[in-house]
């Protein structure tokens, strides 16, 4: 499969409807497939590589035999996690993760709920994976949402050129824009690269005349240090705190990779909202 | 030493009466019960009511006519000997006229089987049933509270002269008002020895007269609704909105929260909130929000709280509605005006009386103090009905032909024929449930009719008819159904993998059912994890309309006995488990074993895996204004989202836009499924935990294991 982008596909995981968390009202989030930061702790594990990838689910595995027929490599090293084998798995054990999608066979999906978008006030966010990697798919699927009236919201980590912002601006009416913490070298440590562009581009958003909501992964024992530090940086902007949670457990097994941070402490409520309320902007 | 009459009141009145009418029979009976059902009044009572310490071994209920319960028989035979002779006559007497009996024994042995009375090769199979129930209603009360015993004495003596000729009718219903004066005479007498003034001062007015103020009204709503016999309250704030304003805030939730301790011991059913009006106002007034508290309050499972909602709603209803919904006892259950009102006027119901809606029992749909709806006629089991047609006509489980012979598999050219003969074994089914029901109704109307209720009911006193009889101003029939969900997905796949595409052929299709797909991998594999219906998928939803459209457009040309029409609606109460267990395998997936089938209208329990709102898009497609008896949408949220502000929020915007889109109820569950799962293993722990089943909400503990599966598999809403 040509996982290129050319602009008018692009490689998804997931389109999800209803979701209330990511921006206003009830809203269709769009789920890109393929990040640039590695963050130890991510809960979407699946999003991370570009291409689409194999989820094995041991449990349903009845050791039929029927994939190995098709593919010689499954269950062995050489496995590349392709994911072509799930077409032959009658159990579900195989399952395809990632696919791709045209501008306009997603904009139908999110065409299905435009009602609920309506009551609500709601609209559709473009999340990840980094979603602004395939700047010019999301600048296409934008403008039609603009279009048409509907709401749009980008969640990213913002670990891209400035230009790209600039492109999407004008049919963005609100960026979901992440920092996971201002320390360099752990942010190095948690999600492989540095946060100089990041923070970069988070100062010239700041600028420009559009509605930017920060929102900080919470991970107590790693990153929980850096609220203090996150929200001088936000300033007189919003800040959300987005408490850890390891639900994403079972997708870490299904992708047979390690979840560094399964141990670590979950959040509860009282502790993100004593937490909210030592910062004037932090809007939780 | 008591009298037999004294502690035998119905029956000894019902066999002595002077004139051989089972109406005014019936009546004598209710009379001489109110001269000698113990009150329950002291210094302190809040609320005088009836004491049911010492039950009756034979009385009269509204929805099983005249019956014996033998085990207080046998407990008074031990209790009074010296009365036993008289009590074994009594039971000779009475035990041949119990209507419920009479129902059972009208039916010919294929309907026996039909229903589940015969087993089946051992099994307890059910495809359909037919009226064992003598129907929920909701009496007037407002007409009640404003009239008294002596207005509705009035409406009486007009009746009488518009109908000549009719007297014993009218004398029928005069002596059901004499007992509940005399009640009143004895409350007031009993009120005024313990030295109750404020029940004496009440029951020196009412039931003859209007009451005065809030605390009058509620205590006279009680004494008749209790007498009655417990079932639903109707459109509670809308009657007592004369009465709203007589009393203080504090005062209402005083007496609310009294009458709510008498709904949880009495399993009352439903109690109906809000509503517009034909000219689009909505009714709302402080005892709206007032309910929705208390109801937060206590958190009972009963009575089953209804909100009506139009476009008028105001806001702060439906965030006191979503907070009650919070606490998890699944009530208010949310219906539609939008949706509701028209389907009834498709009946013939005028727009002024569309509107003055309210439920029944579980959540069917009856015009407040206007009509009998025929709750609960019967119910057809669609999903049996395809079990039937891919065995021409026999049941797929047992091999007993209860169905009729539509054509084998290999008879079938294209998709077209196949679903012709399931429709066909649906019109056959449906009959069967239709004549079963008309043999009770008329058997209800001849031997069980209620005075009491034809003078709360409008329309009965004006035609000199018994609500059992065609009195009330509408008298339509109500047939449920089962597994609309399983039935659409098993066509669906039977379309696609045997008439689109022939990767198989119906014979292997039926073949692999008959084996319970043991030996069947892939085809198991390519029929389950088919579309489903409840994800917004076009070929499969259009599939769902033709079912509907098809069902209950066909019980719409049938006729009841008592001058209305047959309306269809699905509300499967604790029933799916044990209409799934019976089905058997289904090309949608479904297994032998598998007690699972669509416990509303919505998709099979799990299948729904785009969310709600691809659920509800799928749903809003289907016909919904056909369905006039109820048509019940199952959600089930998580405790985590819904204790959240953002949840309540997205909740309401889901309610709102699928009712725009045409839907036409909402229950709602919020739970944690870890806690059900726990329930089942440790059921002391969870006495409190209280579900929405099909149309109601219950204690998850006491709910079979079929049933406890089925809520625990329904996609939960969590994100």
């Amino acid at each position: 499969m040509n996982m290129k982008n050319d602009g008018n596909t692009a490689s998804l995981f997931n389109i999800q409807r209803y979701s209330l968390h990511d921006g206003p009202g009830i809203r269709t989030t769009v789920f890109f497939k393929g990040c640039n930061l590695h963050c130890i702790w991510c809960h979407n594990p699946e999003s991370q590589k570009s291409t689409t990838e194999l989820m094995f689910y041991g449990n349903r595995c009845v050791k039929c035999g029927k994939c190995l027929d098709y593919c010689e490599k499954a269950f062995t090293e050489k496995c590349t996690r392709c994911g072509r084998c799930s077409s032959v798995c009658l159990y579900g054990a195989r399952e395809k993760c990632g696919d791709m999608y045209t501008v306009d066979s997603v904009f139908a999906k999110i065409c299905d709920d435009i009602d609920y978008y309506e009551v609500s006030d709601g609209g559709v966010t473009l999340s990840g994976g980094e979603p602004l990697l395939q700047a010019d798919f999301v600048t296409e699927l934008l403008k039609k949402c603009n279009e048409h009236g509907i709401h749009t919201a980008v969640e990213t980590a913002g670990n891209v050129p400035f230009d790209v912002f600039e492109k999407i601006m004008p049919y963005t009416n609100l960026f979901l824009y992440d920092i996971k913490c201002i320390d360099e070298k752990m942010h190095i440590r948690f999600t492989g690269v540095s946060n100089s562009i990041i923070l970069k581009n988070a100062e010239k958003l700041k600028k420009c005349r559009c509605d930017v909501l920060f929102r900080m992964p919470v991970i107590p024992g790693f990153n929980d240090g850096q609220v203090d530090a996150v929200s001088e940086f936000v300033g007189c902007g919003k800040l959300e705190l987005m408490p850890y949670h390891n639900m994403c457990s079972a997708k870490y097994v299904a992708l047979e990779r390690k979840f560094e941070t399964e141990k670590a402490k979950i959040p509860d409520e009282e502790y993100i909202k004593e937490l909210a309320k030592s910062y004037a902007n932090v809007i939780n | 030493m008591k009298k037999i009459y004294e502690t035998e009141p119905f029956a000894c009145a019902y066999l002595n009466s002077e004139i051989d009418d089972a109406e005014y029979r019936i009546a004598c009976g209710m009379r001489e019960t109110a001269r000698f059902i113990p009150l329950e009044i002291e210094k302190n009572t809040f609320f005088a009511g009836i004491d049911r310490t010492e039950p009756f071994a034979f009385y009269y209920k509204f929805g099983r006519g005249i019956f014996e319960e033998s085990e207080v028989f046998e407990q008074k035979i031990k209790k009074f000997p010296y009365l036993a002779e008289e009590l074994k006559e009594l039971y000779e007497a009475i035990h041949p006229l119990n209507t419920v009996n009479m129902v059972n024994d009208s039916f010919t042995e294929h309907e026996k089987k039909l229903c589940a009375q015969i087993p089946l090769d051992g099994k307890d199979i059910k495809t359909c049933w037919g009226g064992t129930w003598g129907g929920h209603s909701n009496p007037d009360y407002r007409m009640l509270l404003r009239l008294g015993t002596n207005g509705l004495r009035e409406r009486i003596a007009v009746g009488r002269k518009m109908n000549c000729g009719n007297d014993i009718f009218y004398d029928s219903l005069s002596i059901a008002l004499d007992a509940l004066d005399i009640l009143g005479e004895r409350a007031f007498e009993q009120a005024k020895k313990c030295g109750n003034e404020r029940l004496a001062r009440a029951f020196s007015v009412i039931p003859k007269n209007s009451p005065r103020d809030f605390f009058e009204a509620c205590q006279m709503f009680k004494i008749v609704f209790e007498f009655d016999g417990i079932d639903s309250p109707g459109r509670f704030d809308y009657f007592m909105d004369d009465y709203c304003k007589t009393a203080s805030h504090d005062e209402r939730m005083e007496c609310l929260r009294e009458l709510w301790q008498f709904f949880k011991a009495t399993r009352t059913w439903n109690l109906c909130l809000g509503g517009s009006d034909e000219k689009g106002n909505y009714f709302t007034n402080p005892l709206t929000y007032e309910v929705l508290e208390v109801a937060r309050e206590y958190k009972y499972d009963t009575p089953n709280i209804t909100l009506r909602v139009s476009n008028n709603t105001p806001e702060d209803v439906w965030k006191s509605a979503a907070q009650t919904l919070a606490t998890g006892i699944g009530m208010p259950a949310i219906y539609n005006d939008e949706c509701v009102c028209p389907a009834l006027e498709e009946l013939g119901i005028k727009p002024v009386d569309s509107h003055n809606y309210c439920m029944n029992g579980c959540n069917q749909i009856d015009i407040f103090g206007k009509s009998h709806m025929g709750l609960e006629d019967g119910e057809v089991c669609l999903a049996k009905c395809l079990d039937l047609t891919l065995h021409n006509g026999k049941c797929g489980l047992s091999g007993e032909m209860l169905g009729i012979e539509t054509g084998d598999a290999e008879s079938f050219e294209s998709y077209e024929e196949f679903f012709a003969a399931y429709k066909k074994q649906v019109e056959y089914i449906t009959d069967c449930a239709l004549k079963m029901s008309e043999k009770a109704q008329r058997i209800y109307a001849e031997f069980a009719p209620n005075p009491l209720r034809s003078n709360l009911i409008i329309g009965c006193v004006e035609s000199g008819l018994d609500y059992k009889n065609g009195g009330p101003v509408y008298n339509h029939g109500q047939i449920l159904t089962e597994g609309i969900a399983d039935t659409v997905d098993s066509l669906a796949a039977v379309k696609h993998f045997v008439y689109d595409t022939g990767k198989y052929t119906l014979r292997q299709v039926i073949d692999a059912l008959d084996r319970n797909f043991v030996g069947y991998d892939e085809l198991f594999s390519d029929l389950s994890r088919y579309k489903k219906f409840g994800n917004d998928i076009p070929e499969v939803d259009e599939i769902c309309t033709a079912v509907i459209e098809h069902f209950y457009g066909y019980l719409h040309t049938k006729r009841t006995f008592r001058g209305g029409i047959y309306g269809g609606g699905c509300s499967t109460f604790g029933r799916a488990a044990h209409y799934g267990g019976g089905t058997g395998a289904l090309p949608n997936g479904k297994k032998k074993e598998s007690d699972l089938l669509a416990d509303s209208i919505g998709a099979v329990p799990g299948c729904d895996t785009n969310g709600p709102t691809a659920l509800l898009n799928s749903v809003a497609k289907e016909p919904q204004h056909l369905a006039v008896s109820g048509n019940v949408m199952q959600l089930k949220f998580t405790k985590d989202l819904f204790k959240q502000e953002k949840g309540q929020a997205g909740f309401i915007a889901l309610a709102k836009t699928y009712f725009k889109k045409g839907g036409q109820q909402l229950s709602v569950s919020v739970v944690s499924t870890d806690e059900l799962r726990d329930a089942q293993i440790h059921p002391e722990l969870h006495g409190d935990l209280i579900v929405r089943v099909g149309g109601y909400s219950d204690y998850f503990v006491r709910l079979s294991k079929g049933l406890q599966n089925n809520i625990i598999a329904r996609t939960e809403i969590a994100l």
